[in-house]
């Protein structure tokens, strides 16, 4: 297979996309299979497709401004995100917020129970951070007086388990952590990724660590939860307006 | 050398041609039982089967049990028998691979692979690959960042409309006046971005033959 029909043709991305041909498929696959260059080609694609898709459905607002010259209507992006089972979750959980919408759906991810929970709820996807201790504030998280909803979402990884189990400790020099909130029985849902609904009234000024545990439902109940993640967050008061 | 060019068409037939030799060898090599041989068809391959079984079956857990299964299909066939066409090795392994994801749609439960700690011992774990290795929030960062430097507008609407929309090039090409040359220039930059991501980050975690 000719790389320039594969590059004019947009193969790699066709092909993440279903849109080959048997035949096309079948002949890009052995291409890919023995070039090294081809392959790297195609991650690149999938993690580009996958960023932007993420990014579309966590920031739905930003989206909108992004397309000025789509002459498609709100309604309709919104009936086509609505439509596609790959953003369902997310899509239909930040749109109601971005509209205002109080639902059951919303009420249920936030477990504490706010009734301010539909029009105030932001994004977080939490980074698992590598590197020294210095850099561990690269997920901060802003509240101001009133009561806000935050969705923080994290990646649980690759390997299958029955259910995850969230703790969310607040660091104190002073003494032990001290848990904030805990969930258990979580589900990775949109892309694959945990959502942990927490209000702000739980989250004062302070460093925080997030313990993502799993479980498998073969195992004894004398089994222990087995560790998956630890995440670090920064909690700070947004600036007054003057 | 720019794509398409007679110097690069022909430096790619020639690849063509290596490669087609490559596969031959370590096939002739495997059936006349040179252990090397069959190592270096795990180590070639094992990257694009597993990318190509994560694909087919969405399940981390099956891609390692189908790739182990297809090394033991394919070194079971060309040790005895030789493959007719030796050129296209590649093609052979994709078929069996495929055969397997295919086969799992129809099956409910499944016995799980009986492990061959030979096979294992041979194919290279999944960290070695680099694209792997962000993690979900990175990866949006990233494209947050490279979404951000473009300066057209434009060209930001040709990646949504293109990865998000899944709208064809023609269409878009059409609708927002661009040629084809200026299309495909915005998906080649925006993907090199993160693949230099990708290398960079695997470079600083201090991933095998990544400097």
């Amino acid at each position: 297979m000719e790389r320039d029909y594969i590059t004019e043709n947009q193969l790699a991305e066709r092909y993440l996309q279903g849109k080959l041909s048997s035949r096309e498929e079948a002949a890009f696959e052995e291409a890919f299979l023995s070039s090294t260059e081809l392959l790297d080609e195609l991650e690149t694609a999938e993690l580009l497709s996958q960023g932007l898709n993420d990014l579309a459905a966590l920031e739905p607002d930003r989206r909108m401004q992004a397309q000025p010259t789509v002459p498609d209507s709100k309604a309709s992006w919104l009936a086509s995100l609505f439509h596609s089972p790959r953003y369902a979750m997310a899509a239909s959980f930040l749109l109601l917020v971005s509209l205002g919408v109080s639902s059951t759906l919303l009420h249920r991810l936030g477990e504490q129970g706010s009734s301010h929970f539909a029009t105030t709820a932001q994004i977080v996807p939490l980074v698992s951070v590598r590197g020294t201790a210095g850099s561990q504030t690269v997920n901060t998280i802003q509240v101001g007086d009133g009561d806000r909803q935050f969705v923080l979402m994290i990646d649980p990884g690759f390997d299958n388990y029955s259910h995850y189990r969230a703790t969310v400790n607040r660091l104190n020099s002073a003494t032990a952590p001290v848990q904030v909130w805990q969930a258990d029985g979580l589900q990775p849902g949109y892309e694959e990724m945990l959502a942990l609904a927490i209000s702000s009234n739980l989250l004062e000024p302070g460093e925080y660590r997030v313990v993502v545990e799993a479980w498998r439902d073969e195992w004894s109940s004398d089994h222990a939860f087995e560790p998956v993640d630890t995440l670090a967050f920064r909690v700070v008061r947004a600036a007054a307006n003057p | 050398m720019s794509p398409g060019s007679a110097s690069s068409i022909g430096l790619e037939k020639e690849n063509n041609k290596l490669e087609q030799e490559s596969a031959t060898a370590l096939v002739d090599g495997i059936r006349s039982g040179d252990s090397r041989a069959e190592a270096e068809m795990v180590r070639k391959y094992s990257r694009g089967l597993r990318f190509l079984l994560r694909r087919k079956t969405r399940d981390a857990h099956l891609v390692e049990d189908y790739l182990q299964e297809t090394w033991m299909v394919a070194l079971a066939k060309i040790r005895t028998e030789g493959l007719e066409e030796p050129g296209r090795l590649a093609g052979y392994l994709c078929g069996i691979a495929n055969n397997l994801a295919r086969n799992e749609a129809r099956r409910v439960h499944r016995q799980r692979t009986t492990v061959d700690s030979e096979i294992v011992d041979l194919i290279p774990d999944e960290s070695s690959n680099p694209f792997r290795q962000l993690s979900r929030a990175e990866v949006a960062g990233q494209v947050r960042g490279l979404l951000a430097e473009l300066s057209q507008e434009r060209d930001r609407e040709i990646l949504h409309s293109f990865y998000v929309r899944e709208e064809e090039k023609d269409s878009i090409c059409d609708r927002l006046g661009v040629d084809g040359t200026h299309f495909n220039r915005v998906l080649h930059r925006a993907r090199q971005r993160l693949r230099d991501v990708a290398i960079r980050q695997a470079g600083r975690d201090g991933f095998p033959g990544l400097d």
